[in-house]
């Protein structure tokens, strides 16, 4: 293996130079909330900065035509994936649709604590998986929030909260869209919607299980003891109306109705003949775009909910990634990963799984995702990484679950902790990692005994 | 995280406050007069005696001539307690200078005593009628069961049951006036979302009496006005309108040593009409 072949000659000074501002950037991105601006502010500024200091430095390509090269550096299947979700998931909730199911399932649980950890646990799982983590952390932890208060065991809310935003990471594993993570290194990689599900299930089953039954030991979450406490318990459940947050029944059917096709046109977007020319960003985008039909006079007020600060978080950070790739610096850091992957087929992997997973812990995994994907993609002696790759899924797993050992290391556990420290629970960032890391550990190393079985396949 | 606090607001919203049935039991009824003879006490128990819920009620009468003050009325009241004390306005007190007064024994007893008070009006014609139209009053409905059981248990045979919830124009208003200087907030949907939410608790748990009593007074005919407007105005209409021979309300406030505010405005307008203060 070699590192990536460099596009054109750049001193190392430059390069290093470049090295920083991107050190820079995700050093603020690391301290977001310290700092007080959105991700999309940081990294504008380090894009302003990267293509000034590339202009100045000689590294940048000329553009071609009326689209500045810069435009280029962006990866619009992404974006795509993103928006168009955005757009789908944004309607779809307003249908009520996910509420509904949320509540069913509370109820079903007849207020027992155990079983609703592990229907809420579950729950978080599938709803990041089908929609994405920071919804499902938001739709299973506001509901945690309400039906321990209505039970009146609010003692068992940190537990409960911090069980669902490790399981939002898990559940960001199961398919393709579930994490931005997943979206850059599966498009870059090629893997398909399909492909991705069928090799991350077996192993976001296990972990989620295992994460429930640690839950439930370390936060004391047990069965109710008698039937006299059953019955109480089942008694306010049942005052929870899940119809409530339907407001037209039509909407609501039709958008199970369209939710399903979303996912089964995900699912066979590589079988089915010209959308898989079009690809996945398409499907997203040509569904969020249907769903807009339905509230076609009012549309600004979906425009109004999309994340824009991500969007341009994303796009800023391509021009950066661009820019540093033409300034070498992803050759630099291909040296590092092609250090980890000649430890040969058994240890390369897992050392990047767990390189992967400490860098994703302490700064933001999206940048991570994209820099590493990059650098992998231009890997190309002795032949280009396969989409089969075992070193592929370990940027993922490492990526994804990196999240889960400090409470910056995804969006989703931030999301988790806010609704924390909204409900006057005292938690420190020493006191997320303290009780984390064991499950992190756990979840690591089964990733890591995965990835290599994933190599022997 | 604009989200969060909508699907907060969606769970919260769905969380419903059903009504619990328990009939309550009178064993002791007490009827408290100024007078020196028992003539109100016999009115008071004709009058009362033949609905079910009086059926095995044992029936005393405190007359004017066993206290002086609020301290030897109150040994008395607390060495036989009741399930119901009757009463009228005005206890020992001038009618001419008190009128838009409760006088100070029943405003005392309805804060002092845990059972509830029936006020009689000082004219005896309202014991000709029988309590078929009774009136559930509250400016916050809903969970307030006992409020709900006992007019229901109250009410006679093939009576009517009215539960009203009316929400202060008033405060509405002050508080939209505030709205409304505040730019972030569009002051139209606020009104309209507001208004529709403070109305939606009471409409949901009458929803849930009405469920509740077909099986438990299936004789009784439930009504409801869920609605806003000047409070006493509405009320005095309704009272009118439903020619009602009873209205039940809460005089206890949990956050202070005197009566409930709509309750007191309403005990003192309506001298007419038989209230049971809970």
């Amino acid at each position: 293996m070699s590192a990536p072949a460099a596009l054109h000659s750049v001193s190392s000074g430059v390069t290093f130079l470049h090295a920083g501002l991107l050190a820079m950037m995700v050093i603020a991105l690391a301290f977001e909330e310290k700092i007080h601006a959105k991700k999309s502010v940081i990294t504008g500024v380090a894009a302003v900065l990267a293509l000034l200091l590339g202009a100045v430095t000689h590294v940048l390509p000329e553009s071609h035509g009326h689209v500045p090269f810069y435009i280029g550096f962006i990866d619009w299947g992404v974006i795509a994936v993103i928006l168009g979700s955005s757009l789908f998931v944004d309607t779809a909730t307003k249908s009520g649709i996910f509420s509904w199911l949320a509540i069913r399932i509370t109820k079903m649980t007849e207020g027992d604590p155990y079983r609703l950890l592990t229907s809420y646990g579950w729950m978080t799982v599938i709803f990041s998986a089908l929609l994405n983590n920071v919804t499902a952390m938001i739709i299973v932890g506001s509901l945690t929030t309400v039906s321990l208060r209505k039970l009146g065991r609010e003692k068992l809310l940190l537990g409960f909260l911090l069980c669902e935003g490790l399981l939002t990471n898990i559940g960001g594993l199961l398919t393709l869209i579930s994490s931005v993570p997943n979206i850059i290194v599966g498009n870059t990689a090629g893997i398909s919607f399909f492909k991705f599900f069928i090799v991350s299930a077996p192993f976001v089953v296990v972990s989620t299980a295992i994460t429930i039954w640690m839950a439930a030991r370390i936060f004391g979450v047990g069965r109710l003891a008698n039937n006299e406490e059953r019955a109480q318990a089942a008694k306010l459940i049942e005052t929870f109306d899940e119809n409530d947050g339907i407001e037209s029944r039509a909407f609501f059917i039709l958008s199970w109705i369209v939710f399903a096709f979303f996912i089964i046109t995900l699912a066979t977007t590589s079988v089915l003949p010209y959308i898989r020319d079009l690809g996945i960003g398409f499907v997203a985008m040509a569904f969020g775009v249907m769903f807009l039909i339905k509230v076609k006079s009012e549309a600004d007020q979906t425009y109004r909910g999309v994340d824009w600060d991500l969007l341009l978080f994303f796009c800023f950070l391509f021009i950066v990634i661009g820019v540093a790739e033409h300034a070498q610096v992803l050759d630099l850091i291909g040296n590092g990963v092609l250090k980890l992957m000649k430890l040969g087929d058994t240890a390369g992997p897992a050392a990047l799984l767990w390189a992967s997973s400490i860098a994703s812990s302490i700064t933001d995994n999206i940048p991570l995702a994209a820099v590493l994907s990059k650098t992998m993609s231009k890997i190309s002696d002795p032949a280009p990484l396969a989409s089969t790759s075992n070193y592929w899924w370990a940027v993922i797993y490492g990526a994804n679950l990196g999240g889960n050992i400090t409470p910056i290391g995804s969006a989703s556990t931030l999301v988790a902790v806010t609704i924390i420290h909204k409900n006057k629970l005292d938690l420190s960032f020493a006191g997320f990692v303290g009780k984390a890391v064991p499950f992190a550990l756990v979840q690591l190393v089964l990733a890591t005994i995965y990835v290599f079985i994933l190599g022997k396949i | 995280m604009e989200n969060l606090g909508i699907f907060e607001s969606v769970f919260k919203r769905a969380v419903r406050d059903p009504f619990h049935f328990k009939k309550p039991i009178l064993k002791n009824v007490l009827i408290v007069t100024d007078e020196k003879n028992t003539k109100l006490c016999d009115t008071v128990q004709d009058w009362l005696k033949d609905q079910p819920i009086f059926g095995d009620a044992v029936w005393a009468c405190i007359d004017g001539s066993t206290y002086d003050d609020w301290t030897s009325l109150h040994k008395i009241l607390e060495a036989a307690p009741a399930s119901l004390v009757v009463t009228h306005r005005l206890l020992k007190e001038s009618h001419e200078s008190n009128r838009y007064s409760l006088g100070s024994y029943l405003d005392t007893m309805t804060q002092a005593l845990a059972c509830p008070v029936l006020v009689i009006p000082t004219d005896p014609s309202f014991a000709k009628d029988p309590l078929n139209s009774v009136i559930a009053v509250a400016d916050h409905l809903s969970g307030h069961d006992a409020l709900v059981n006992y007019a229901a248990a109250i009410a006679g045979k093939n009576g009517k049951l009215k539960l009203c919830h009316l929400e202060d124009n008033d405060v509405f208003s002050y508080y939209m006036e505030a709205i409304e200087r505040i730019p972030e907030i569009n002051s139209e949907v606020a009104r309209e979302k507001i208004q529709k939410q403070l109305l939606a608790a009471p409409r949901h748990y009458i929803d849930s009496v009405r469920k509740v009593l077909k099986t438990e007074r299936p004789d009784l005919h439930v009504d409801s006005i869920i609605d806003t407007g000047h409070l006493i105005d509405r009320y005095r209409d309704l009272i009118a309108k439903n020619k009602a021979d009873l209205l039940v309300l809460e005089s206890k406030d949990e956050t202070q040593l005197a009566m409930h505010s709509l309750g007191y405005s309403l005990a003192v307008e309506f001298q007419e009409t038989p209230l049971l203060l809970l």
